[in-house]
């Protein structure tokens, strides 16, 4: 199924939870992270729990330099 | 002791983390103002170029060196942006605290008062420790207050301008008129600045570009520190003013020799 | 969340230790501040302030005519009724006063009024007893409703009511509510208020929580000097406006500096506080908040009044008649036996004005109309 994450159309399984996604992404730190699918944020504890729908738009987002 | 919401605070300077060369000399110029609330700011993970490490060794460290992380909703242009900012904000960091700064023009990326009162009321509501960023107006410091923000950060003047404290008169009455924290944001220049506005009475100064672009950013920091503390103190002592003219005779007041 | 929280957090016999260990360096400090701290004002009521007093009555005068111009607002109390429920120590009125009770009717009304009317004055001040029984909210209602066509500012100071009534009778046309708390000093109160419904200290001291709530325009506040220690009871009125002004911003305020006269039922009061020292707390005031509105009654002398005015004072009643009905009879103090207290100043309104355009001021007798709030009349 189709979904895109942070803009970018990604190919995944049918089946597949936040979770799982998350685990594919490899990202180098797994701190201070937060996920929203659809402009609804998500909780990590709920992560498991949520299955992705075609067309999920998922955003991902991290603590950046700022003032 | 400066008290925010349920946050203490021994220390009166607040840093940003935007600007810096490298996340070593970030760091140590954060330790050297021995400030205990430093802001950051929130962007999407680049899947490509990988994620963004300048502040993995602050994050490592905030523990360690008892800092608090204040999350701002910078890029945010509407308070429906702004809310959803916090929120994905709290769920990264874990913290309640987000500084709502809302600013639609990206030339002076002045905050937008009406958004930034509606998402201050929203957040607030929904048990956010809401701390805005406004332009130095009174009226809109009382609106604030009214809709439960936890501080207000008014300006000194616009953004990385380090044109010091053009609101002066301003701030001056909102920190009369203010029953919350009042933090001068942005703007301040150079730690005469910051002293000029911890001896007007405000409660803490939030400094970032002032230290991040210094030629060395860690003794800037480190005369940022003693700066505040040294304005806060003659705010304390009561500063003494520049004349005073004695009158000798007592045109206003004599008739009360006659009573 | 009301003034009684911050109440409780004061200590009183601290804060007057505060006030008496001021030096004549803290005054001079507040005295060069364009915008007195809360300790600084407490400098400038202290005894150290005494000296200073010639330089607090320049600067309150400047900045009296810089924030007010050159004007003083007259008002007139329209006494509507002397019943009162309450027993209290100080006053005329109290209910174990063999005087003879009187109530104005609505239709009485009309007389007082066409009177006052004469005289020129557009500002009234409602003024009653503590009988919520005989003028509770609803002969209020009455008095303002028969009132408003005849006046663009009415104000009232009667027992304290409730936020409800309050935006009622704001509903109806009234504009400001002068509530004095006669004393913050506990043990005083008590021992001041025998009887009735004024025996509540709490209540008195929230309502001005509940016309802020209300969002009335104009609140008054103030201490009765002479029952407690001046100094003490002003930093308290002092702490209290504070407080208000940050809660409730969008209403002004207006301090009064009723002084203790003798009256029926009560022996001379001892005067605590001089003439002098009035004078420095009028002056202390209006630079600790150079917008608020000052009032000064005709409680006071002509002489005092005439010379005080200059110095702070925006707004004065004229030609008092504390007798309910005393303006149609044009019965003068010599018949004291209905009146509240007694007054010192009294000269025709006409003689008021003379002497406030003698100062080089200009008498105001109607300051504005309402346009938007509520239709005026």
């Amino acid at each position: 199924m189709q979904i895109t994450v942070n803009g970018q159309p990604m190919n995944v399984p049918g089946e597949l939870c936040l979770n799982e996604l998350f685990e594919q992404l490899t990202l180098q730190s797994h701190h201070s992270i937060a996920l929203a699918v659809n402009s609804q944020v998500i909780s990590r504890s709920e992560w498991t729990a949520h299955q992705l729908q075609e067309g999920d738009r998922i955003i991902l987002i991290e603590a950046a330099a700022g003032g | 002791m400066l008290k925010i919401a349920n946050k203490h605070f021994s220390s009166r300077l607040f840093t940003g983390t935007g600007k810096f060369s490298n996340s070593q000399t970030m760091l140590d110029a954060i330790i050297a103002s021995g400030t205990e609330l430093v802001t950051v700011a929130l962007k999407r993970v680049d899947l490509d170029a990988g994620q963004d490490g300048i502040l993995a060794p602050l994050l490592a460290s905030q523990q360690q060196h008892n800092l608090n992380l204040l999350p701002n909703t910078s890029g945010a242009r509407t308070a429906k942006e702004a809310i959803y900012a916090a929120q994905l904000a709290r769920e990264a960091l874990g913290t309640d605290l987000v500084k709502v700064e809302i600013h639609p023009d990206p030339k002076y990326l002045l905050p937008d008062p009406l958004e930034t009162l509606q998402a201050s009321e929203t957040l607030s509501a929904m048990g956010f420790i809401v701390l805005p960023y406004v332009h130095a107006d009174p009226v809109l410091c009382k609106r604030l207050e009214e809709v439960g923000v936890a501080a207000v950060m008014p300006l000194g003047s616009p953004i990385g301008s380090n044109l010091g404290l053009k609101t002066r008169e301003f701030i001056q009455i909102i920190v009369e008129q203010s029953s919350v924290p009042v933090i001068v944001d942005a703007g301040i220049g150079s730690p005469s600045d910051s002293a000029q506005a911890m001896e007007l009475g405000v409660d803490a100064v939030l400094v970032n570009s002032a230290i991040a672009v210094a030629r060395d950013p860690v003794q800037m920091a480190t005369a940022f520190k003693e700066a505040v503390i040294a304005g806060r103190r003659a705010f304390k002592a009561g500063l003494g003013g520049r004349s005073l003219s004695a009158s000798s005779s007592s045109p206003l007041t004599a008739f009360l020799d006659n009573l | 969340m009301s003034f009684l929280r911050f109440f409780n957090q004061i200590n009183q016999d601290e804060l007057a230790l505060s006030i008496h260990s001021k030096t004549v360096l803290d005054v001079e400090s507040a005295l060069q501040s364009n915008r007195p701290s809360y300790e600084q004002f407490l400098a400038l009521i202290s005894p150290a302030g005494e000296p200073y007093l010639e330089t607090m009555a320049q600067k309150s005068s400047q900045l009296t005519r810089q924030r007010f111009g050159n004007t003083v607002q007259l008002f007139i109390p329209l006494y509507l009724s002397n019943k009162c429920s309450n027993i209290c120590t100080y006053c005329g009125f109290s209910l174990g006063n063999k005087i003879r009770r009187k109530t104005l009717s609505i239709n009485e009304l009309d007389r007082e009024v066409l009177a006052i009317k004469k005289m020129g004055f557009d500002h009234i001040l409602l003024v009653t007893g503590e009988a919520p029984g005989t003028v509770g909210v609803s002969y209020i209602g009455s008095v303002i409703e028969r009132l408003r066509p005849y006046f663009s500012h009415i104000s009232i100071e009667v027992q304290p009511l409730e936020q409800e009534d309050y935006q009622a009778l704001m509903d109806i046309g009234l504009d400001a509510v002068l509530v004095y708390q006669e004393t913050y000093d506990r043990t005083t109160y008590k021992q001041c208020h025998l009887h009735g419904n004024k025996t509540d200290f709490d209540y008195r001291l929230t309502t001005a929580d509940r016309l802020g709530l209300a969002g009335i325009d104009k609140i008054g506040i103030g201490a009765l000097i002479g029952l407690a220690n001046w100094r003490t009871d002003a930093a308290m009125v002092a702490a209290h406006l504070d407080y208000l002004e940050k809660t409730y911003w969008r209403t002004r305020y207006a301090l009064a500096f009723p002084r203790l006269r003798p009256c029926e039922g009560i022996l001379r009061p001892t005067s605590a506080i001089s003439d002098r020292q009035l004078v420095q707390l009028i002056c202390a005031c209006r630079l600790f908040k150079p917008e608020v509105e000052l009032t000064l009654s005709t409680r006071e002398s002509s002489t005092f009044r005439d010379n005080v005015l200059p110095l702070g004072i925006t707004s004065m009643s004229a030609y008092s008649n504390t007798h309910p009905g005393g303006y149609a009879d044009d019965i003068i103090s010599d018949n004291r036996e209905l009146e509240q207290f007694s007054i010192n100043d009294n000269r025709r309104p006409e003689a008021v004005a003379d002497a406030i355009r003698a100062r080089g001021l200009e008498p105001v007798w109607k300051d504005w109309t309402h346009c938007f709030s509520h239709s005026p009349g």
